[in-house]
């Protein structure tokens, strides 16, 4: 951990230009928000086209198969293209609903993001080691071929978004307070399209918790995650996700894994209408290696959707996923996942589980997983199951003196416990526990 | 001692015979064709229609996407629908034209027949020109003839079953097939009548360019028993053949029926098969398939469980070598309470060769108790194979037990080392080990069967590694 120093933060104050909003989803004849370097409003308008080409999604695609994308359509959103207002505060930041005192107090840094304005709450002052910029602020960097992704809601996100922000963690600067990012989605008629790019220098370490809710209204989250791992870096990124039952999200996190670097990235869901996670972890270096894990807990009338990609492009890489989920009431849950090893990524592993629990009637689990083997000598599996809670376990409880009810939380606890486990940040370990209470008191 | 050479990489059953055609018509496919067909075939108006109705949908329907990636460059236009080979049946193996009976000697059919074989239906090109039946299955009431004495002979069974598994506007194979669908295997099996002996029929594609258009359609009445075999090899061609069958199983309550299925087109084959099965109540369908010949073969072998206590099972092995693609898989759909069903998948890719599994367990709301299990194994033997996996699993039912695994590995040269410090070469160790891999599933098939495909393993390990 560095020393105490002056807080001197890498970005400068911003008023607001206002160049208005445009409506959501409507691609033609509407322009891009520019930014100050040409790279960026070039790589925009490329976006744009891209989004244009691919075309709004539908369920007969592949990639969007079993979804409920199309709900997105009946919504009239606007986007806002004004630069954002950027804030420094001092001090303990206001609470979020639903986001833990705790959690917040051990962050090193807190970062709140809205529509159109970012607060900073730099706890720990070491702006030695960490930056916060928004992107038309800084000049054309390494990474900037990754923003663009082959999906309509990523590439739609970089043309428009406003709220573009990039962390970047000085090399070798090891931050053991987790960043924390909550995200303060508006209600009503906003797209919110939140982007974040978190640049790990070589031998760093960092740990990033993002935390997204709403108000009980209507809302749609495009939000868009990339990570960059230099070399022997290691990140802990936990995506914690609980919006309104009225809201919408379509994430997509992306992680470019360099040699020697390790990510843990967790993704938690269980708020939302219809909440859709991608979740790529690109295996670019040599004994690069990825952990990933989700818990999820549908209820009412629910759809999680999820799609994953391990891709190992380097020799001797890792990567090993735990997604497991929970389905209730009349809830949806799909998980469809690919491991791809390339030809050259030789002597890797490549593991792949999706378990999923069936509470009630009514309820339904789709699971896919893939795999696309281009090299011999590697090690891949992959495992699925979908399933009621097993009678038998009920029944040992209830022998135990435990009732049947009280029972099936016990044993639903423990399913996801398997994923708790791992978690580095105790504080985010709590906020997840409690959402998983809340989902079994309503359900169960 | 004296050595011969085998030129091994060669396809062994790639001789092709010179073409002495009774009726040979142009290429591709239109209303005239296919009225000509029927005419010829001289079937019931009722038959016409349906031919017509399936040429409507063939024409209408567009090629699924994940279809056509697979193949880019087919051309419905350059393909001979129907070839009547000789101008009538005949009843007994002498009177078989020399070159086609050359043809199946060196299939080995007469060999089979005297041992173990209960009837033989022997499909060259479209026409069924060799069957003959057992008497003892005649007296038990079992029908097992080609499809279009069927049609003509059991016109009101074959009328009340033909097209219900799989209706022509299924997908564009199906509707193709359906349109000009030739030969094939018809069987009825009695009430409570259980056929020990499996009942099997060799296919043949052998004039260029030309499809081949099978119909099967089993039905396997309360309480019965059978066990069906189809073998299926072509002579190389230079230009792709299209095979694209419809197989139709019904099985009523209680009823039992295996389909094994041997695949060893020659390379130039498309080889495109809508296979479906009925399970009723406390029925038990088995598919077992094997694929280890043509280009391209995309077959996923389903059974709709339709009442309680349903089972349903595939064993699927698929051998991918150079320039093949072997996309095979299962379906199974749970639509009635406490049905089981098993997927059980190998796969082996060599030489720059691709398998994939695709496949779809889909339960539906109300089949409460019911399991299924799927597990898919894959071999690459070199850096160059590609090994896919795309399991789909729709559980829309919370008492439902579902499970699938899956493992991509190759060959652990623990494993080599141990077989050549015996004596054995690197090749013979590999085939030793291939063939243990699929064991599971060789082990159900007949021991004629077992023996030849083991063979057919071998052979295609031997031509390839050098």
């Amino acid at each position: 951990m560095i020393g105490e120093i002056i807080f001197e933060i890498a970005i400068e104050v911003t008023v607001s230009s206002e160049i208005g909003s445009v409506q959501a989803f409507e691609l033609e004849n509407q322009t891009v928000l520019g930014g100050d370097g040409s790279w960026l409003t070039s790589l925009r308008e490329d976006a744009r086209k891209k989004a244009i080409e691919i075309g709004f999604p539908a369920p007969s695609e592949e990639i969007w198969r079993y979804s409920r994308v199309e709900d997105l359509t009946s919504l009239s959103l606007r986007v806002g293209l004004s630069k954002p207002i950027i804030k420094l505060f001092d001090g303990v930041p206001p609470l979020l609903d639903g986001l833990k005192a705790s959690l917040v107090a051990s962050s090193s840094l807190y970062l709140e993001v809205a529509p159109g304005s970012l607060d900073i709450y730099d706890q720990a002052k070491n702006s030695e080691v960490l930056s916060v910029s928004h992107i038309s602020d800084i000049t054309k960097p390494h990474w900037d071929e990754y923003l663009l992704m082959d999906d309509f809601f990523s590439a739609y996100s970089l043309a428009y978004s406003q709220d573009h922000y990039v962390i970047s963690i000085a090399d070798n600067a090891k931050i053991d307070e987790p960043i924390v990012i909550s995200y303060r989605v508006p209600g009503e008629d906003v797209a919110f399209l939140p982007r974040v790019v978190v640049v790990l220098g070589d031998g760093s370490q960092a740990n990033v918790i993002e935390f997204i809710s709403s108000e009980p209204s209507v809302s749609f989250v495009g939000a868009n995650f990339l990570s960059c791992l230099g070399a022997g870096s290691n990140l802990y990124h936990y995506q914690i996700q609980d919006l309104s039952k009225d809201g919408y999200i379509v994430a997509n996190c992306s992680a470019r894994i360099s040699d020697h670097a390790k990510l843990e990235f967790g993704v938690f869901s269980f708020g939302g209408s219809y909440a859709r996670v991608r979740a790529e972890s690109h295996l670019d270096g040599a004994d690069a290696k990825a952990y990933l894990k989700a818990a999820y807990f549908a209820s009412g009338s629910q759809m999680l959707d999820f799609r994953t990609l391990q891709d190992h492009h380097a020799p001797n890489t890792f990567s090993e996923l735990l997604f497991k989920g929970a389905v209730s009431e009349n809830s949806h849950s799909v998980y469809s996942g690919l491991v791809r090893i390339e030809e050259g990524a030789s002597r890797s592993d490549a593991f792949q589980t999706n378990r999923n629990l069936v509470l009630s009637e009514g309820a339904r689990a789709d699971s896919v997983p893939n795999l696309d083997i281009r090299e011999n000598n590697v090690r891949c599996s992959h495992a699925s199951a979908v399933g009621p809670i097993d009678p038998e376990m009920v029944f040992y409880l209830e022998s135990r003196g435990i009732d049947p009810e009280r029972a099936k939380r016990i044993i639903v606890k423990g399913f996801f416990n398997e994923i708790m486990e791992g978690i580095a940040s105790s504080e985010a370990v709590e906020v997840i526990n409690e959402l998983v209470d809340i989902k079994l008191r309503e359900t169960l | 001692m004296s050595t011969v050479d085998l030129d091994l990489g060669k396809y062994k059953l790639g001789w092709s015979d010179r073409e002495d055609y009774v009726f040979k018509p142009k290429k591709g496919i239109n209303s005239e064709i296919v009225k000509e067909m029927s005419w010829m075939k001289n079937e019931p108006d009722w038959m016409k229609a349906f031919r017509m109705r399936s040429l409507a949908n063939f024409e209408r329907k567009p090629m699924l996407q994940w279809f056509a990636v697979n193949m880019p460059d087919i051309d419905f236009d350059d393909i001979y629908y129907y070839i009547k080979p000789i101008e009538k049946q005949v009843s007994s193996w002498d009177q078989l034209p020399e070159s086609v009976k050359a043809t199946y000697e060196k299939l080995g059919i007469p060999e089979a027949e005297r041992k173990y074989l209960a009837g033989v239906t022997a499909q060259y090109e479209s026409e069924v020109v060799y069957h003959r039946n057992r008497e003892d299955l005649e007296e038990m009431g079992v029908i097992f003839c080609d499809m279009d004495t069927a049609v003509r002979e059991h016109s009101d069974l074959v009328r009340q079953y033909f097209g219900t598994v799989i209706p022509p506007n299924d997908n564009k194979f199906a509707a193709l097939n359906s349109a000009v669908w030739s030969g094939g295997s018809f069987i009825y099996v009695p009430p409570g009548v259980e056929v020990d002996m499996p009942l099997q029929a060799y296919f043949r594609i052998n004039a260029e360019n030309m499809g081949q258009f099978e119909r099967t359609l089993i039905i396997a009445d309360e309480g019965s028993k059978v066990h069906y075999i189809e073998g299926c090899s072509a002579p190389v061609y230079t230009t792709d053949s299209l095979h694209s069958a419809v197989v139709e199983l019904i099985a009523k309550p209680g009823a039992r029926i295996t389909y094994t299925t041997i695949q060893n087109w020659s390379s130039n084959v498309y080889n495109l098969v809508t296979k479906r099965a009925i399970a009723e109540t406390e029925a038990r369908v088995e598919w077992i398939d094997g694929n280890i010949g043509s280009k391209l073969t995309m077959k996923y072998p389903a059974v709709y469980l339709m009442g309680p206590k349903a089972q349903g099972e595939v064993l699927s092995v698929a051998y991918a070598g150079e320039g093949q693609h072997q996309d095979a898989g299962a379906k199974m759909v749970h639509a009635a309470p406490e049905t089981t069903s098993t997927i059980i998948s190998k796969s082996i890719s060599k030489d720059g060769g691709k398998t994939t599994y695709r496949g779809l367990v889909h339960v539906d709301e109300g089949a409460k108790r019911s399991k299924s299990f799927v597990r898919c194994d894959a071999l690459l033997l070199d850096d160059i194979s590609v090994s896919e996996t795309k399991p789909y699993m729709e559980v829309q039912e919370q008492n439902a037990q579902i499970g699938h695994e899956a493992t991509v590995s190759k060959i652990g040269d623990d494993q080599l080392f141990y077989l050549m410090s015996r004596g054995l070469s690197e090749s013979a160790a590999m085939s030793l080990i291939v063939n243990g891999f699929i064991e599971p599933v060789t082990k159900t098939l007949p021991m004629e069967y077992a023996v030849e495909w083991s063979r057919l393993i071998e052979l295609q390990m031997d031509g390839s590694i050098g």
